[in-house]
């Protein structure tokens, strides 16, 4: 520790304190910019001067040449500080700072795997919040680049940032356990702007998107729409329902889901569960009767006993776990995936591509 | 090493026009904020290599630089034997704020990743934690490591999935061929394959090994519980094989719904006849069938040829096992349900499906 040469300076001063203890008064000084620009997002010279007089270790005004002395020491370090002009009302304004928390690029990747993992277990307003999570760590306003780190982070996990939908998901949340029936204004993107009568069950998180679970005026099995294509809500009562087909949304639907009887062939109960039909469905399974099996079936096929209404998900599962299978029951399902393979059949009888 | 922004520093009159001392200090912060420990010898190391600092400093001087950092707030403990001489900033002195919600749900995933097989990817969310930790306050601090730990490393498990993707991921950074025996199907007895192995991919609850077979040159994606056995050859990988560009068409409800995945090239989009032209590189071509196939009759691989092929001869085995109707009305089915389920779902697009 120096020991200070001029009696007459009180301790309280910075060059005093300086020279006890051996500080640099104009980093000091320039260090206190940045924490109240941080702090504030912008000062004018003014405001500025106010605080350094009343700063314990400052307590005086500095010239404008000084403070734009300060400042480009604080740019020669990678801050982004704006000149005073009309548009900012003559401030000088953070944009950005280097001394943040720095991620790269396999952190992001990292995060972007996490959310993929999390999407099963977790529910949308989990997702929701780690979505804030990691915006936050990223997206801090004063971070270089992190406009462009945040949509990394989403499109590395193929997923939408809908934390901008709260209030929509909200009043969805509340229209479900007031167990309204809704009048949706619905963006298709094959037949544009449409009105649906909706009977909303659940929001679900899944695959990066949050749909709308329920059921659609005019059918029997579970529809999904995507929460950021519905452009207006509006809660109706039954009298407002056009009577236009022959089942109507409050109608109401046998709780048990439709039984679907599925044979894979080449499958043993333990690579079963791989195939994870998950939260779609309860299944139990048999072997197959063998006496009615067609020739060409292996001799281990099993027969799948599965419980479910949303058929969608379960023709894709079934079409991508490539193995060998046949729906069994219910034959409007069955000639549905007939239909499909038929169709892509079609596409690869010539070998050159259409 | 830290960028050094491209500034004038010398204006016309040959003067600098900031202040070389007070950036000394601040970029001493800086070099803590990214290090979070240096030695004497390290500090001076990055300020000679500084092109505005250009030379060293003693410890005198910089104990002057810490002193100022600590006069602002930093928490910069002293130099000592504890702490082999490093100079360690001990928190970031500009600090992060998160919602109780979000701690709470950070805190979540990193019970999730504990019991997840990939423990890898826990072991680098622990030390994202960790940085996040170094930059908020305390009590936000024991809502991530409730238990006051601050680290909560793992030692390798016993669960079965681990340790056996440990092993594989082991296998794979080594680059040496493999022998193994595998079973392709369960009513057929394992075969032998020569395999190049390249990475470990999880899907949900399973885990593959993607590499090459040295046989046909294919690519494979084989199941890690169907390996029987595995025997590592003495001969090394020779450089790392070149992902196949695989084209796809897609078209109608989906191709208006697409959303890509990271690296795919939407090369041409036909409004007219509302067709998406994708193009992908990828080394695990197995997966990515699994994925186009669920797309139905609303996409059409066309290149490359052995791709095409492949998927053709998907198709075709799922078709060959579709029973007849002779089969359906036979007794044994008397009792299949003809419920109607209501429309297919391909018929009336009211829904925005999105399958992808």
């Amino acid at each position: 520790m120096v020991v200070t040469e001029d009696p007459i300076a009180p301790l309280g001063d910075l060059m005093a304190k300086e020279r006890v203890l051996s500080l640099n008064a104009t980093a000091y000084r320039i260090f206190k910019i940045l924490q109240w620009l941080e702090a504030d997002g912008g000062l004018s010279v003014e405001a500025l001067n106010t605080r350094f007089v009343s700063d314990a270790l400052i307590r005086k005004q500095l010239s404008p040449d000084s403070i734009w002395l300060y400042l480009n020491t604080l740019r020669m370090l990678g801050c982004q500080i704006t000149r005073p002009s009309p548009t900012n009302g003559f401030r000088h304004e953070l944009l950005q700072h280097p001394f943040g928390i720095q991620l790269t690029s396999e952190e992001i990747q990292m995060m972007a795997r996490c959310k993929q993992v999390a999407e099963q277990p977790f529910d949308y307003q989990q997702m929701l919040a780690l979505d804030r999570f990691f915006k936050k760590l990223l997206g801090d306003q004063f971070l270089p680049d992190s406009d462009r780190h945040i949509q990394e982070l989403f499109t590395q996990s193929r997923s939408v940032d809908f934390n901008k939908y709260q209030a929509l998901l909200d009043e969805l949340q509340t229209h479900m356990q007031a167990q309204t029936l809704l009048k949706l204004t619905y963006q298709s993107p094959l037949h544009g702007l449409e009105e649906l009568f909706f009977q909303p069950q659940q929001l679900l998180y899944r695959r990066g998107v949050i749909y709308l679970q329920g059921t659609l005026e005019g059918r029997d099995d579970l529809s999904v729409l995507r929460i950021e294509r519905i452009r207006r809500v509006e809660a109706v009562k039954e009298s407002a329902m056009p009577r236009r087909s022959a089942r109507r949304v409050d109608d109401k639907l046998p709780e048990k889901k439709a039984q679907v009887v599925v044979r894979f062939w080449g499958l043993d109960a333990e690579a079963l569960s791989t195939l994870n039909f998950g939260e779609l469905c309860e299944y139990h399974y048999k072997r197959s009767s063998l006496s009615n099996a067609p020739s060409n079936a292996c001799p281990n096929a099993l027969d799948v006993t599965l419980h479910t209404r949303d058929f969608f998900t379960l023709k894709q599962k079934l079409l991508a776990a490539n193995l060998p299978f046949d729906v069994l029951e219910p034959l409007a399902f069955r000639k549905e995936i007939q239909t499909t393979l038929t169709e892509m059949r079609r596409l690869y009888q010539d070998p050159t591509p259409s | 090493m830290i960028e050094i922004p491209n500034f004038p520093q010398v204006t016309p009159m040959g003067k600098l026009n900031f202040s070389i001392s007070a950036y000394r200090v601040l970029y001493i912060l800086l070099l803590l904020v990214q290090y979070r420990s240096l030695s004497l010898f390290e500090l001076n190391l990055f300020l000679f290599n500084n092109p505005l600092i250009r030379r060293t400093y003693n410890s005198e001087t910089i104990t002057k630089y810490m002193n100022t950092l600590r006069q602002v707030g930093c928490d910069i403990p002293r130099a000592n034997s504890k702490n082999r001489f490093h100079y360690q900033l001990r928190k970031n002195p500009f600090s992060l704020r998160f919602e109780e919600d979000e701690l709470a749900v950070a805190a979540q995933l990193k019970k999730l990743l504990a019991t997840h097989p990939d423990e890898e990817l826990y072991e680098r969310y622990l030390d994202l934690l960790e940085k996040v930790i170094w930059g908020v306050e305390e009590p936000q601090q024991d809502m991530l490591f409730p238990d006051r730990l601050k680290t909560e490393r793992r030692t390798l498990g016993l669960h079965r999935r681990q340790a056996l993707l440990a092993r594989f991921k082991q296998l794979c950074k080594d680059a040496q061929v493999l022998q193994l025996k595998y079973y392709h199907a369960e009513d057929r007895p394992p075969t032998k394959m020569t395999v190049e192995p390249h990475r470990i991919l999880q899907e949900d609850a399973q885990l593959f090994l993607v590499g090459t077979d040295r046989e046909t040159h294919q690519t494979v994606r084989l199941d890690l519980s169907r390996i029987e056995s595995v025997n590592q050859l003495p001969n090394k990988i020779q450089g790392t094989p070149k992902p196949t560009v695989v084209t796809f068409q897609l078209w109608g409800r989906l191709a208006k719904v697409y959303r890509p995945y990271p690296g795919e090239e939407i090369t041409v989009t036909s409004s007219r006849t509302g067709t998406l032209l994708v193009k992908t590189k990828t080394d695990d071509t197995a997966g990515l069938l699994d994925r186009l196939m669920k797309y139905g009759e609303l996409c059409e691989v066309l290149s490359p040829t052995a791709v095409r092929e492949e998927m053709a001869e998907r198709i075709n085995r799922l078709y060959q096992h579709l029973q007849t109707e002779a089969v359906l009305s036979s007794p044994a089915f008397a009792g299949a349900s003809s419920e109607r389920i209501g429309e297919a779902t391909d018929s009336k697009d009211l829904l925005n499906r999105s399958s992808s």
